[in-house]
């Protein structure tokens, strides 16, 4: 007899149990984090033993550009050469916040995805004005494992806005880069330090099989969760590990150069940017206030216009009342509409901002995906030419047949089967 | 009779010692011969056993390791750390993942061990078994065209099912060259890369700057200035490469040493360190040109292109080091005018 309604007690329950989970396992994917100002990032206390200091590659961000025209975007406060230098600027900012924490190996920026390198974050812009960030971000380990995966959003710290010289940090989103920096190590902590050492391993393993698939095509392979493991691990000494070990020394130098290109590029751009961004915090709260009082005061105007309506006309007072009410509501919707004006302005301003400050940037912009562009091709030209070099060297060492469609040699496995 | 046996006896003895002077005359011919071979084999020598007395039983052990393929001595002792030294067997030559380390240590030891009936180590695994084998066989024929990285091709052509045909004694010495103008081609694209890199960041200091010195931003710039990460150690030819390469992959030794020394260490001091530990690796440094100054003024990647170029055995890619080295402090001096 009480079974059914323990199992009846236990529905509800359960039902609440499957909502709770379908709502984790909904926002699990998008969580955002609503960052406070005043987040401090963690320093590492003592020191990390350098096999488990990752290095991490952050991508350049995707500047989230909504597809439209020109004109329909900047109505809705983006501008895309300002979209696009964030995209540079952001990622240099939290890679200035990664490396001083001393969690980290060596934190760089890098225009794309990269081969060989411990942990790479990338990261969206979804909105940026001088009030509110909004990034979506995510951090992936070499052997595909993903540790981080949020949307964090923040309003600016108004501190680092004001004047005088007490201001210490001018960054007002500051908090948010912390945010993000502190959630890395979280996501760090549960990795043994045997997965650390798989991580890099994985990651020069990823390099070589890259620049010299013949030699290491088949070192890597992936589990049943889909994430890359090292098969096997070249000999020591093997001359090939140290030729593969010469380039990446040289890819590790390209990405710095890299990195170089857009340090110098947030550095010219931090003075512009500040100052829109400023300026933008004022126009945005302004525009904000503004288009509030409009909506108050065509929503009173509307009130006493309707009060008027509904006001007997037969009395004397009555008809004097609905006099009133008609002329103050008219003159309050009038004057809610000239707020509204007024918040085109605001909007006018903030677009004379942003082409006052594309005027600034966009030839640095231009300057610097041209330059980076241009490395990134000659260096891809080149490593183009290693490969070649190191497969020549591969065939000529193992002595192997090279198979004539695609060119590559016949590895072992292959010609054993 | 008593004097017939004496001069027979006599006469043997004569006749062995003059069969016994010939034996020796050869075997210290041969020492020599292998001396002067091991020695033009140059930094190669991790995998060259050094010929003990010339007796018959080690002169095949010898004899594989000697013609190094690196030693065609005109042009080129092969340039970057003479890969070829390490006679380890390649990836993908290894059958088992465990194995792979051993076997690595243990095939440098090969050409000197596997003639002497020894196993290559107690726990000895297929591949070692095939390299025995083949060492076994063909020791004399591959050993003598193939030298150290005569292994490396024992070991490949075992493990791949024999698909192809052996070396040939006489093309296997085309086979070393060949590899050897490889490896140069491949250190001299990797120098080419480094003195275009060396450019960019020589202009990417100056635009930052504006009139500050170039070297500046470089080495200091890189390991404690915010953009870089921890790095601008400009690395040599070899320099940590080696390093890394024989610390193996398993082990966890940063695959870019400069950039985690930068991190942690006064950069200085870590580009010290590495261009000293491949200066003991490739050997003997040159001397300077005459043009070139005695260096007190360098900084860290003028010091770093020095040294590089004094540890150059290759004279075509010392001479650009040279060359960078001058256009480096020529740049710093005239610092404004783009040297790109």
């Amino acid at each position: 007899m009480k079974r059914p309604s323990t199992s009846r007690r236990r529905l509800p329950s359960l039902r609440w149990l499957g909502l709770a989970l379908f709502a984790a396992f909904a926002t699990g994917g998008c969580a955002t984090t609503a960052v406070q100002p005043g987040v401090e990032a963690r320093q590492a206390v003592d020191p990390i033993p350098e096999t488990e200091l990752l290095d991490v590659d952050i991508q350049i961000f995707d500047p989230g550009l909504p597809e439209g025209s020109t004109g329909k975007l900047e109505d809705e406060g983006i501008f895309e050469d300002l979209r696009r230098s964030e995209a540079r600027y952001i990622p240099v900012e939290l890679m200035e916040t990664l490396q001083a924490t001393g969690q980290w190996g060596a934190v760089r920026v890098v225009p794309e995805d990269s081969q060989g390198t411990d942990l790479v974050v990338s990261g969206t812009i979804v909105e940026s004005t001088g009030q509110d960030l909004v990034v979506e971000v995510r951090a992936v380990d070499a052997r595909g494992v993903v540790w981080l995966e949020k949307t964090y959003r923040q309003e600016a710290d108004p501190w680092a806005y004001r004047d005088g010289e007490g201001v210490i940090d001018r960054e007002p989103f500051r908090s948010l880069y912390n945010q993000i920096a502190n959630d890395l190590v979280v996501a760090r902590r549960p990795v043994t330090s045997a997965d650390l050492l798989e991580i890099r391993r994985v990651a020069q393993l990823r390099f070589a099989a890259d620049i010299a698939p013949a030699a290491f095509g088949d070192h890597l392979e992936r589990n049943r969760k889909g994430h890359l493991v090292a098969a096997r691990l070249p000999a020591d000494g093997d001359p090939m590990v140290a030729r593969v070990d010469q380039v990446r020394e040289r890819d590790a130098l390209l990405v710095d150069t890299l990195t170089e290109h857009y340090a110098n590029f947030h550095a010219q751009m931090e003075e512009p940017y500040a100052n829109w961004r400023r300026y933008s915090y004022e126009e945005e709260l302004a525009r904000a206030k503004v288009k509030k009082q409009a909506w108050a005061r065509k929503i009173a105007g509307g009130l006493l216009l309707l009060g008027a309506i509904l006001s007997d006309p037969d009395t004397n007072s009555g008809a004097a009342a609905r006099d009133l009410a008609v002329i103050g509501g008219i003159e309050t919707i009038r004057s809610g509409i000239s707020k509204g004006q007024e918040a085109k302005i605001h909007v006018e301003a903030l677009r004379e901002l942003a082409a006052s400050f594309d005027s600034e940037v966009t030839p640095l912009l231009v300057d610097v995906e041209g330059e980076t562009r241009e490395l990134s091709g000659s260096a891809e030209a080149q490593y183009a030419a290693w490969r070649q070099m190191l497969r020549d060297l591969f065939i000529e060492e193992t002595g192997l047949a090279v198979d004539p469609d695609t060119g590559e040699p016949i590895l072992p496995s292959v010609a054993g089967q | 009779m008593p004097e017939a046996d004496k001069a027979l006896n006599q006469a043997f003895e004569k006749h062995r010692d003059r069969v016994l002077g010939s034996v020796w005359v050869m075997g210290l011919t041969v020492a020599v011969g292998l001396t002067v071979g091991c020695a033009s084999s140059g930094p190669g020598a991790p995998s060259v056993p050094s010929p003990p007395s010339p007796t018959s039983a080690s002169l095949p052990s010898a004899t594989p390791s000697m013609p190094t393929p690196s030693v065609p001595t005109p042009p080129s002792p092969a340039s970057t750390g003479s890969p070829s030294a390490p006679s380890s067997s390649p990836p993908g030559a290894t059958p088992k993942s465990a194995s792979t380390s051993e076997a690595g240590k243990e095939s440098s030891k090969e050409s000197g061990e596997a003639d002497s009936g020894e196993p290559g180590s107690p726990g000895a695994e297929a591949q070692s078994q095939k390299e025995q084998g083949d060492s076994d066989d063909a020791a004399g024929e591959r050993g003598t065209t193939q030298g150290s990285q005569g292994s490396e091709s024992a070991g490949m052509s075992g493990t791949a099912g024999g698909t192809q045909p052996g070396p040939q004694p006489g093309g296997a010495t085309t086979s070393g060259e060949r590899r050897a103008a490889l490896d140069r081609k491949l250190a001299e694209s990797l120098a080419k890369f480094d003195g275009e890199l060396l450019r960019e960041q020589q202009t990417l200091a100056r635009k930052r700057t504006g009139a500050g010195s170039a070297a500046a931003a470089v080495a200091g710039g890189a390991g404690a200035g915010s953009s870089q990460g921890g790095d601008g150690d400009f690395p040599s030819d070899d320099g940590a490469t080696g390093d890394s390469a024989s610390s193996g992959w398993g082990e966890g030794e940063a695959s870019t040493p400069s950039d985690r020394e930068g991190a942690s260490e006064d950069s200085g001091e870590g580009t010290q360190s590495g261009s000293s530990a491949s200066v003991g690796g490739r050997g003997g440094a040159q001397s300077p040109p005459e043009d070139i100054p005695d260096g007190t003024d360098d900084d860290i990647v003028a010091r770093q292109l020095r040294e590089a170029a004094m540890n150059e055995e290759d004279p075509e890619l010392r001479e650009r080091l040279w060359q960078e080295y001058r256009d480096y402090k020529s740049g710093r001096r005239s610092d404004g005018d783009g040297s790109r």
